[in-house]
């Protein structure tokens, strides 16, 4: 702007007499051109780093990421930031402290720089002098991330919720979306969105409450299901599909809460009984096999392998709740699954075993490659967001080792996370920041399937996280944008009755214990 | 002259001032927990683009100003005097000079009504006023064309700024147009289809989440539930009634000589009829003297809660209140039994999930030093109140997160409380106790607390009836607060045999225990059959000999229907009364 009122008025110069237009042109163009050209004269270099909120320090980020905005922790005031790779270079200044990076020129640096380093030096004004910190870097990985996440967002609450909803947000820049709010559907719950295979088109959630079920999309189609069974304790609960899309395993809950008196750990949840069930889409039926529902055992977290032929869950001797709440440790076993024939094998495997090891797995995620099985280690139980003490582990499926990803936990909770569609990256709920309110965090698995630092979801505004009084729950990848609309969705959620989805009886499973038979 | 058309309106406004002042004082104190304005530009901005978000935000800033006293009624009532005056600018401009101008009245009487009830958004009445100035400005034009623009404009941003409340402007810019040119008013009708677009459009596509919000005033109500009084419906109803009654009579002879008292007379008696009938109606007795309790407890104005709890008690609240009171002036267990007693559930209310009984169990677990419940619903009570965020319970958040040494979360929650106006100062000065356990553990009120929370965990609810009561007294026994809510509790409900193992565990731990009249009066009942215990359990000699003068009289008229009227006088504030001739 300031260029165009130049130009224009030197236009109009040029038709003025020599004599009065030539300093008056010199006085504008050096007006109108010396903001733009300013340079600054470093006078004092520091040899630490500079402390920034988000802490985006050395961290490793996908190419296709948005701008990191940032702000100086503590500080405000004038302040420039220089990111400079092998052929590129942006500035960016701020007058208060916080960076607003441009997006486009974050683009063409982060293209220029795929998998190379960019060398961030900040520099802040004292008076008229500026002090540059020691440099920081920022690494681009050659892999892309998906370009999309969903999640829910919720008040980190105990019984009784507000304004809720499923949004997606285009992580290649700032723009969220909602998927579907409940001030849509009456003020429900609706939770445990997932997709098949990170494809937004093949899509399930649950709402609970009013019109309540379970909603599978498949492109344009929506379907509403009934899943609460006369075999099975609970609606259908924590999902996950089938690579084929044709099955979906989901777990059955009879989940409770609690509250502690002297914990840092305020609230405690917990499974009274839970069970692990397979539901074919195409038949609207439930499968099971005894390992999966057993009256002694707590079966709960399936999760298909990419192959499809290897289901792995969690498993934990059942005991009386809430009086044994820390005594409950889940295993971490797989059984085999034949698609084909929709049935299981025989042989129940444990590649963690709780008894043994001592803490708890929960939310075994395999990485779309079949290398990698992630998952949640706490020291008990199983709703693992409100244990401190929970933190990320990998396993590795060639070798067998067990290894914590310590470059992405922390002191505070990691808990619920999920693979980039390319197995080279991985997203997490943590609360870190204070404690109570969950936020996602990216991180990149390297070649020899060890985190990198945490990368917290960048914002618009760098000061988004402390001033947001909700939680990202349940943070997923997904290859593209979710084009299901909400008003189809809440169409489907009023005017359809459902499909009663029923129990497939064979000889071999046993009478789980049946709704009414649970003394809570 | 000009000031004599002052008069009128000021005249008006101090009649509702005065009306509002004695009929709605705690009523205002009590709803501007119910919004939260903050000084910040991501809430702003927020607010803004929503639909309806500048009446909000406007409701909001004038709401937080209700903290002192009879700043809501003069906010209310001048709104409602500007609804009154710009009705009779738009009558007068309908029909000039008419006596029909007396019902301009009627709209801001209609809101006097809704405002009775803590679920209704002041910013329905700011948007009100956004719309009748928006209709007025309608009026002044003449030609078809302008109308159409203006009103097109005007439904659009009439929806943006007010919400709602450009449906009525539009159907009453239809009605008019209907009655003063019959079914040839062309120029209304572009206005009126594209306020409904609108609001259908705003549902279609998922920015407003029902039709009722989008059509009707429903939106000025808190939105988890329907309205449960037709009074909100009123002000929308009787706008069209005016102007059609305006715009008809406008083509008829104008009102003179007698036949102009007359209707005056009648139009007043009408107006105030109308007052009367909704007065009576729409004004909930059962919540005035429950706000008048909340903002005693909120201010600590303990003597005069238990003042008003003198005769019968009507309901869980007020009991609740009472306890209350008695615990924080250290006589619940000395003088509970003075009073009209109901139960357990009168010393703790039984959680009904809306935020009036989440703030009152908060402040009740946080007298009787049970953090974790305190705060626990303090966070429910933010997340179901009608604005979805109390300062109040911000600051409890705020206290108890500190009792927690959660001090992350507390700094989220004092930054917060920092952006307001009223809270800033408090919410600054608890800076001090962020990361400094010291700080906590010496402050009288954060450190006896923490000193409750104890040594060992134990999860709440439990099956046993009274075990976070025990842990928290037994963290606690220098403190005989602790102690006398555990004891008032078992007593209420007539549980003498863990009474008994209370007293015996408390005796243990107590530095120099001295009992309550209610506790040594539960004790006789207990020991009834040991007079040698009755000394070393605590018990005095006055008791003894009043326990057994009431013996007396028990015994000698046992057979009569009408015992409990018999020692009612001289027993009826003992435990052994409540005992028993009273419910649990």
């Amino acid at each position: 702007m300031a260029i165009l009122i130049g130009i224009t008025l030197c236009l109009k110069i040029v038709d003025m007499k020599v004599s009065t237009s030539l300093p008056i042109a010199i006085l504008l163009f050096t007006l109108v051109f010396a903001g733009c050209t300013k340079t600054i004269q470093i006078t004092k270099s520091l040899d630490n780093k500079p402390a920034i909120f988000p802490d985006y320090t050395d961290v490793v980020i996908p190419v296709n990421i948005a701008p990191l905005n940032f702000r100086l922790a503590p500080g405000e005031g004038e302040a420039c930031a220089f990111f400079e790779s092998e052929h590129n270079r942006l500035e960016v200044r701020t007058k208060n402290g916080k960076f607003n990076i441009p997006l486009s020129g974050w683009k063409k640096l982060l293209d220029a720089s795929k998998g190379k380093e960019i060398s961030v030096t900040v520099c802040v004004k004292d008076g008229n002098e500026w002090t540059a910190y020691a440099p920081f870097s920022i690494q681009v990985a050659n892999e892309p991330v998906d370009p999309y996440i969903a999640y829910r967002l919720i008040e980190p609450g105990y019984t009784l919720w507000n304004r809720m909803g499923i949004y997606q947000r285009n992580l290649e820049g700032f723009k969220e979306t909602p998927v579907l709010e409940n001030k849509m559907t009456g003020n429900s719950c609706m939770n445990c969105h997932s997709f098949c295979m990170q494809n937004p088109g093949r899509m399930l959630f649950h709402i609970r409450q009013n019109y309540s079920g379970t909603y599978l999309t498949d492109g344009d189609k929506i379907e509403k299901l009934i899943t609460q069974t006369d075999r099975t304790i609970s609606s259908l609960v924590y999902p996950s599909w089938h690579p084929s899309g044709r099955y979906v395993a989901f777990s059955v809950n009879d989940t409770k809460q609690s509250f502690h008196i002297n914990n840092s750990n305020r609230i405690e949840v917990y499974d009274l009984a839970s069970d692990v069930v397979i539901y074919d889409t195409e038949t609207y039926e439930l499968l099971t096999t005894p390992p999966l529902f057993s009256k002694n055992a707590f079966e709960t977290f399936p999760t298909f392998s990419p192959d499809g032929r290897t289901l792995y869950y969690c498993s934990a001797k059942a005991k009386e709740m809430p009086k044994d709440f820390t005594e409950v440790k889940y295993s971490l076993c797989s059984i085999s699954f034949h698609p084909e024939t929709r049935t299981f094998g025989t042989v129940v495997d444990t590649l963690y075993n709780a008894g043994i090891q001592g803490n708890s797995v929960s939310f075994p995620r395999v990485s779309p490659d079949g290398n990698y099985l992630l998952y949640t280690l706490s020291s008990y139980g199983n709703f693992s967001i409100w244990h401190k003490d929970a933190d990320l582990y990998m396993l590795n499926l060639t070798t067998g080792e067990h290894y914590p990803l310590e470059a992405a936990n922390s002191e505070e909770v990691e808990s619920y996370h999920s693979w980039s569609s390319n197995s080279k990256w991985v997203i997490f709920s943590s609360r870190r920041m204070d404690g109570l309110y969950t936020h996602p965090y990216i991180t990149y698995i390297n070649e020899e399937g060890k985190a990198t630092k945490a990368v917290l979801l960048p914002q618009e505004n760098p000061d988004f996280y402390p001033d947001c009084m909700k939680s990202f729950n349940i943070p997923e990848f997904i290859k593209g944008e979710i084009k299901s609309s909400g008003h189809s969705l809440v169409k489907a959620a009023k005017q359809s009755d459902g499909i009663q989805v029923t129990f497939h009886e064979k000889e071999q499973y046993p009478v789980s214990r049946s709704v009414a038979d649970i003394v809570h | 002259m000009r000031y004599k058309k002052l008069i009128y309106p000021v005249i008006i406004w101090g009649v509702l001032f005065l009306f509002l002042q004695y009929t709605l004082k705690y009523h205002f104190y009590h709803i501007e927990q119910n919004q939260l304005f903050l000084f910040s530009s991501s809430y702003l901005k927020e607010r803004f683009l929503s639909i309806g978000g500048f009446s909000y935000i406007l409701s909001d800033f004038l709401l937080q100003f209700f903290i002192y006293p009879y700043v809501g009624a003069f906010i209310i009532a001048t709104l409602l005097t500007g609804i009154g005056i710009q009705m009779s600018l738009i009558i007068h401009r309908i029909i000039p000079g008419s006596p029909l101008v007396i019902l301009s009245s009627i709209p801001p009487v209609s809101l006097v009504f809704i405002h009775f009830n803590f679920n209704y958004f002041a910013q329905g009445t700011i948007a009100y006023n956004l719309m009748l100035t928006a209709f007025y400005f309608y009026l002044l034009f003449k030609r078809p064309v302008w109308k159409v623009i203006y009103s097109l404009f005007t439904v659009a941003l009439l929806f943006w700024l007010g919400g709602s409340v450009s449906i009525l402007f539009a159907s009453v810019v239809l009605l008019y147009g209907i009655v003063k040119n019959g079914l040839r008013s062309y120029e209304a009708i572009p206005g009126f289809l594209f306020a409904f677009f609108l609001s259908y459009a705003a549902v279609r596509f998922n920015i407003i989440g029902e039709y009722r919000f989008a059509f009707l005033p429903d939106m000025y109500y808190h939105h988890f539930i329907k309205p449960d009084t037709w009074a909100i419906y009123l002000s929308w109803i009787c706008f069209p009634c005016i102007i059609l009654c305006a715009g008809l009579l406008s083509k008829t002879q104008r009102f003179t000589g007698k036949k102009r008292i007359g209707t005056i007379g009648l139009l007043t008696l009408f107006v105030l009829g109308f007052f009367w009938y909704g007065t009576n109606q729409f004004r909930d007795q059962h919540w005035v003297k429950y706000k008048e309790m909340e903002y005693y407890a909120r201010t600590g104005e303990w003597d005069k809660i238990i003042e008003m709890s003198s005769g019968k008690i009507e309901n869980y609240l007020y009991a609740c209140y009472l306890n209350m009171a008695l615990s924080q002036k250290g006589e619940l267990a000395g003088k509970m039994f003075s009073f009209e007693q109901m139960g357990p559930n009168g010393l703790l209310i039984p959680w009904n999930q809306t935020h009036i009984i989440s703030m009152l169990l908060s402040d009740l677990y946080y007298t009787m030093c049970h953090t974790g419940a305190s705060m626990r619903m303090a966070f429910e009570a933010n997340v179901c109140s009608p604005g979805g965020n109390i300062g109040r319970m911000y600051q409890r958040l705020v206290e108890t997160n500190l009792i927690y040494g959660e001090y992350p979360v507390a700094e989220k929650y004092i930054r917060l409380l920092e952006k307001t106006f009223y809270y800033k100062e408090w919410a600054h000065s608890h800076r001090c106790f962020l990361y400094n356990d010291t700080a906590v553990e010496n402050d009288p009120e954060l450190g006896l607390r923490r000193r409750s929370l104890g040594k060992k965990d134990l999860l709440f609810p439990t099956s046993g009836m009274y075990d976070e009561w025990v842990h928290i007294a037994m963290s606690n026994p220098e403190n005989p607060l602790l102690f006398e809510y555990l004891g008032a509790l078992i007593l209420l409900n007539k549980d003498l045999d863990s009474f008994r193992q209370m007293i015996d565990a408390y005796y243990k731990t107590a530095t120099s225990p001295v009992l309550p009249v209610s506790f040594q009066e539960a004790i006789l009942v207990i020991y009834e059959r040991e007079p040698d215990v009755w000394e070393e359990k605590g018990v005095s000699q006055a008791v003894v000999k009043q326990y057994q003068e009431y013996k007396k009289i028990i015994l000698a008229n046992n057979n009569k229907r009408n015992l409990s009227d018999i020692v009612k006088n001289q027993y009826g504030h003992t435990y052994w009364y409540y005992l028993m001739f009273k419910n649990s």
